[in-house]
């Protein structure tokens, strides 16, 4: 169980032991022509070949992007003193009881002790990152394909806030991050992710976007 | 009439771009911006189609989408409106309803057996012989109905659009614009959805098509969005607006709705009141204005406002001959045609075509026939409150106006223009502005002076005209007289159906069809129900209109059903199994193996060397916190107080009526914290039973769905363990993971929870890991599975069916499959799971009283002699009576019979009774088998 990583294509790149993860749209991303990268034992589609149109795609029209490698860890329950160790990162909160906290990929495993140690006995923090598919719609035509593909107002969240939504016909967590486009971060249970990664897809694509890899994102000040 | 008007401003055809279409497969010439109906109208084609029952010669007459005389199949589409369709260069248009051709249809004989087809004609006739009717049905249904469903699979794609404005309004006419130029302007997200291709409303049929387009392009300019094309048909609550256009099916939930439709022309009901060469004078205005086709050279205009003198000045202008027939006792004169004051049409004559009309007085049964090629019915205008009624609005009422008007609306809902009773496009405007500027305040966006102006603009609003004055119920002479021409309902047939005691406007309409035809009523609500008053004797404001129900217009069931995106449920490892050749199948909503090879090999793999199967859709729970052992206590039967830490017990679940609604493994990982599986297709359910009872107990638990964390695999077989020292550094002997037991350990370089617990019988590990890293582990796994194939030919990965047999082989029940809405544990032979002595759970008490009753039915094993294979649901008859049913059943290569299930009578569960199954022409005999068919003491799965 031995890969290259960093472009696998390059004999000089370093040799990854151990098990990878990988999205359950891996496949979707290789039909579209996806290049992946190794970090953090997670195999992240990086780009689908042209970086400028992916980020013509986020800036003018709307582009999305496979963002499940994301850390995420789950909070149950009187969750205020967990999220209060949350510190920098991401803590998006769905109800009173429940919040779900985002870390770049592997944080969970720096950030999920933190939560556990503070969270008190009336609180459960689970480890979420194998539990949701992750999925970023960026991109000034997002009021479309959210018109496209779900029932709910997205002008009811506010940036920064998150919410249970349903998209493509299945459930789902929406947090606002507002760019200087619009940005949705959209988290369904793993089992469904290529079903509503396809249906993304296909809905941006009918409106002009695309499919943009993690190097695009990142460009346009998404982390 | 083949020829055009010449030239002017504010024509919607492009005369620079001819294009041509098929009529029958004759050539239509047309331009860019006609519609077919104009383009026929140039043509000189007078019959559009025929009658639905009679098969009367009908032609164009509204123009607008409001009646069904223009319904043709376009490309194949059948029942298309082609008065409002536009014209494309190369499109197929074929007349609907006759034979062999709508200009000589065969069938317009029926016309002359009117009398056979009575009011309630389904209900009277061919009621006997009832062999009869098989016969019968299928000649009616070739005579009356309408367009060809296309056989062909429709594959256009359907888009589903939801929208949230913070104004939706309903109707791009003058008041709908003005509305929007408001609310846009103050800032507010506003929408307009107009059915006709462009904005303007009735602007658009007459001279003031320039006052529309100045509205319009003030709606826009102010940040409006103008959906032309695209028809509101139902208002649901919330409210929830239903739209549709050619290709998308709108749902929009407005914060405010401002309710813009405006009236609808009414025919006027006297003998042959649907011959081609009849119109409305929207139509005429439209034709004229617009289209630039005249479409008669001499015309009568029936009216009793100003609307019809309007027309008659549009057609004098365009070079017709014009005679007015004024209702009016003192009309104002006509400058260019001659006006009869206090005069109705009683009658029209013609054939193909109107070719003259009978003038007298209202109610009179005498006149004078003058002859015309075109009659013109103008200014019977009925407000279009259909939708606003759907929102949940009143209507009464108004004597003034001898029409229906909102009395009541709900909050957030506003009714402007001729649909709220505005008389004049200055008071339409007026009230839209108004609405626009009062929901500008309401929504804490007042416009600059919005105060001032909303007290200017309340005079101009609630202005009013002239009494209207409405034609006579019913002209005199011979023919039929149409109240529905959708339906071909006449006065007489109104009249019986009330004299038989349907004498209520919803009684008539279930009897006679009257408002249910393609029309929905849009034009014949007010003649039947002024029809309904004569014949009760009653008055047109007593007669309830009918409930008012989406579809308001038609909508294309590919538009309702939309692009189909089924959710499907995939494993992480779905890739790997497809790549391996697996048979797909669906299994509830998730994709599975449902063979790799065959499942006979992959069944001997198991029995014989090892196996590996994809069990992750095994729904998951993660129940943590101080009252985890409660909850689970009061949820199952079984105990769970004393279950150590490690150990892993099989449960079921029970409803309140001892019913079993699910089984799975109970892992207690922790003092306070335990993972849970239940069965694939329950998940969601038990989800949600399961936070019900949470939160009713108000235990202090935290429960959370992990089904999608984890991908499970079950490595089975008497090789199992081979391939799990090979996965992992960990001790998994018999000793240190013994059956029953579990172990967090790293498998495949992964860190799982290890489960020894095996549903198929022989020796099992079921391993709980990050669902991501699933590539990897299955690979690895069939990796360490060749290496112990010396003697085999190495692991095998097996699909549902192996397991199907598998199990079935131990007699492990399916739930779902096996059991059913009344299944109890004692019927299944779970007894011993139920712990009568635990303080409370769900389903004790009626558990206890099944326990005394004892069990009428049991659920058995049993074999099968013979070649056949029982089906799921076959019966188990005694004496020629159904005692039983079996509910699995497969051929075992281990047993060497066919084995299964199946419920039997109490009395019968003994081993060896034998049973009768059959299904249809087949039966076979069985016999019970208490015990599994196979190891039977269960020692290949505790090794």
């Amino acid at each position: 169980m031995t890969r290259r990583a960093k472009g696998s294509d390059h004999e000089w790149a370093p040799v990854v032991t151990g098990p990878l993860r990988r999205s359950p749209a891996a496949r979707s991303h290789e039909r579209l022509g996806a290049t992946f990268e190794i970090e953090e034992s997670w195999s992240l589609p990086m780009a689908y070949g042209d970086d400028e149109a992916e980020r013509a795609a986020i800036r003018d029209a709307v582009a999305v992007t496979d963002v499940t490698p994301r850390g995420k860890i789950d909070v149950r329950g009187d969750v205020g003193a967990a999220l209060a160790s949350a510190g920098d990162e991401l803590a998006a909160r769905i109800a009173p009881e429940w919040a779900l906290v985002l870390t770049p990929p592997g944080g969970e495993d720096i950030v999920r002790p933190k939560l556990e140690s503070s969270a008190g006995p009336h609180a459960m923090v689970t480890d979420a990152t194998h539990l949701f598919a992750g999925y970023a719609l960026c991109g000034p035509l997002l009021p479309e394909l959210l018109a496209r593909t779900s029932s709910w107002n997205p002008a009811t969240l506010a940036p920064g806030s998150a919410t249970g939504a349903p998209i493509a016909g299945v459930r789902s967590i929406m947090v606002r991050r507002d760019l200087e486009v619009p940005v949705l971060e959209v988290y369904v249970a793993t089992e469904l992710a290529r079903y509503v990664w396809e249906t993304l897809h296909d809905v941006a694509a009918s409106l002009g976007g695309r499919a943009a890899g993690w190097r695009a994102l990142r460009a346009e000040g998404w982390s | 009439m083949t020829e055009r008007l010449p030239q002017r401003e504010g024509e919607s055809i492009r005369r620079d771009k001819p294009l041509r279409f098929t009529l029958d497969g004759r050539k239509i010439p047309a331009f860019e911006g006609d519609t077919v109906g104009s383009a026929l109208a140039a043509a000189g084609v007078d019959i559009t189609g025929r009658s639905f029952k009679y098969h009367r010669p009908r032609g164009l007459f509204c123009m607008t989408g409001s009646c069904p005389n223009c319904l043709m199949q376009v490309d194949g589409i059948p029942n298309v409106r082609t008065c409002d369709e536009p014209a494309r260069d190369g499109m197929k248009v074929k007349r609907q309803n006759a034979w062999p051709s709508v200009d000589r249809d065969i069938h317009g004989w029926l016309n002359q057996f009117s009398f056979m087809m009575p009011p309630g004609f389904y209900y009277k006739v061919f009621q006997h012989p009832r062999w009869a009717w098989p016969l019968v049905e299928p000649f009616i249904r070739s005579k009356a109905g309408l367009g060809k469903v296309p056989r062909e699979e429709d594959h256009e794609p359907r888009e589903r659009i939801t929208l949230h404005p913070d104004v939706l309004v309903i109707g791009g006419g003058a008041a709908g614009l003005a509305a929007a130029a408001e609310a846009a302007g103050a800032g507010l997200d506003t929408l307009v959805l107009e059915q006709e291709p462009e904005a303007g409303g009735s602007t658009r049929r007459g001279s003031s098509a320039a006052e529309g387009d100045a509205l319009r392009a003030a709606a826009e300019s102010a940040g409006a969005r103008i959906l032309t094309g695209t028809a509101a048909f139902g208002i649901f609550e919330g409210p929830l607006v239903a739209a549709a256009s050619l290709r998308a099916l709108y749902r929009v939930r407005p914060r405010h709705l401002v309710v813009a439709t405006g009236g609808i022309e009414q025919p006027a009901v006297f003998p042959n009141n649907d011959l081609p060469g009849i119109m409305l004078s929207s139509a005429v205005e439209l034709l004229v204005h617009r289209f630039r086709v005249l479409p008669g050279r001499n015309a009568v205009v029936m009216t009793s406002s100003e609307a019809g003198h309007e027309t008659a000045r549009t057609l004098v202008e365009a070079g017709a001959k014009v005679s007015v027939v004024d209702l009016r006792e003192d009309p104002p004169a006509g400058v260019g045609y001659r006006v009869a004051a206090g005069k109705t049409v009683l009658s029209a004559s013609g054939r193909r075509r109107v070719t003259g009309v009978t003038i007298g007085a209202p109610g009179g049964d005498t006149g004078s026939t003058v002859g015309c090629d075109l009659l013109v019915l103008a200014g019977f205008t009925a407000p279009s409150t259909n939708l606003l009624s759907m929102s949940g609005a009143e209507v009464g009422f108004d004597e003034h106006a001898q029409a229906f008007l909102p009395e009541r609306l709900p909050d957030r809902v506003y009714a402007v223009g001729a649909v709220a009773g505005a008389i004049s496009h200055e008071a339409a405007v007026a009230q839209g502005r108004l609405a626009g500027l009062e929901i500008g305040v309401a929504q804490g966006a007042p416009a600059p002076g919005a105060a001032e102006r909303i007290e200017a603009l309340r005079e101009a609003a609630s202005a009013k005209g002239d009494r209207v004055v409405l034609p006579p119920e019913v002209g005199s002479g011979d023919g039929k007289q149409f109240a529905c021409m959708c339906m071909d309902v006449t006065d007489k047939e109104l009249k019986k159906a009330v004299a038989e005691g349907f004498s209520s406007m919803e009684l008539l309409k279930r009897y006679t069809t009257i408002t249910m035809g393609p029309c929905q009523g849009k034009a014949c609500m007010v003649p039947s129900q002024r029809l309904c008053a004569r014949a009760t004797g009653s008055t047109f404001a007593e007669t309830k209109r009918t409930t008012s129900r989406p579809p308001w217009t038609p909508v294309e069931l590919g538009t309702l059903a939309g692009t189909r995106r089924t959710p499907r449920k995939e494993t992480t490892m779905h890739d790997l199994h497809t790549d391996a050749g697996a048979d797909i199948m669906w299994a509830g909503d998730w994709r599975r193996p449902h063979h790799f090879t065959t499942p006979e090999d992959e069944v001997r793999a198991v029995r014989n060397g090892v196996g590996v199967i994809d069990v992750s859709t095994l729904g998951k729970f993660r129940i943590a916190g101080p009252g985890a052992v409660e909850l689970l206590e009061r949820l199952y039967p079984n105990r769970f107080a004393d279950q150590p830490v490690g150990r892993v017990r099989y449960g079921v679940m029970l409803n309140d009526e001892g019913v079993i609604v699910d089984d799975g493994a109970i892992v207690r990982v922790a003092d306070d914290e335990f993972f849970v599986t239940v069965t694939s297709g329950n998940t969601g359910a038990l989800e949600r039973w399961m936070t019900w009872w949470l939160a009713d107990w108000q235990l202090d638990v935290r429960l959370l769905n992990v089904t999608g964390a984890f991908a499970t695999v079950n490595i089975a077989g008497p090789k199992a363990r081979e391939v799990m020292v090979r996965l992992t550094d960990a001790d998994v002997s018999a000793e240190a993971l013994a059956y029953l037991g579990s172990a967090q350990i790293d498998v495949a370089g992964v860190p799982a929870l290890v489960l020894r617990i095996g549903f198929v019988g022989e020796l099992g590990f079921e391993i709980h890991f990050p669902s991501m890293y699933g590539d990897d582990v299955w690979a690895r796994i069939m990796e360490a599975g060749q290496e112990t194939g010396q003697e085999t030919d190495g692991i095998v990965a097996f699909g549902l069916e192996a397991q199907r047999i598998l199990r079935l082989e131990k007699q492990h029940i399916l739930i779902g499959q096996d059991t059913d809405a009344e299944s109890d544990p004692y019927e299944v032979g779970l007894g011993w799971m139920v712990k009568a002595d635990k303080q409370d759970f769900l389903g004790k008490r009626s558990l206890a009283d099944l326990e005394a009753a004892g069990p009428a039915e049991r659920l058995v094993g049993f074999t099968c002699a013979g070649s056949w294979l029982p089906p799921e649901g076959a019966s188990i008859v005694h004496e020629g009576m159904w005692v039983g049913r079996v509910t699995s059943a497969r051929r075992s290569e281990a047993v060497g019979s066919i084995v299964g299930l199946a419920w039997v009578p109490a009395g019968w569960a003994i081993d060896g009774t034998p049973f009768e199954i059959q299904f249809g022409a087949d039966s076979a005999q069985g016999r019970v088998a208490l015990e599994p068919f196979y190891d039977p003491q269960g020692q290949r799965l505790r090794s």
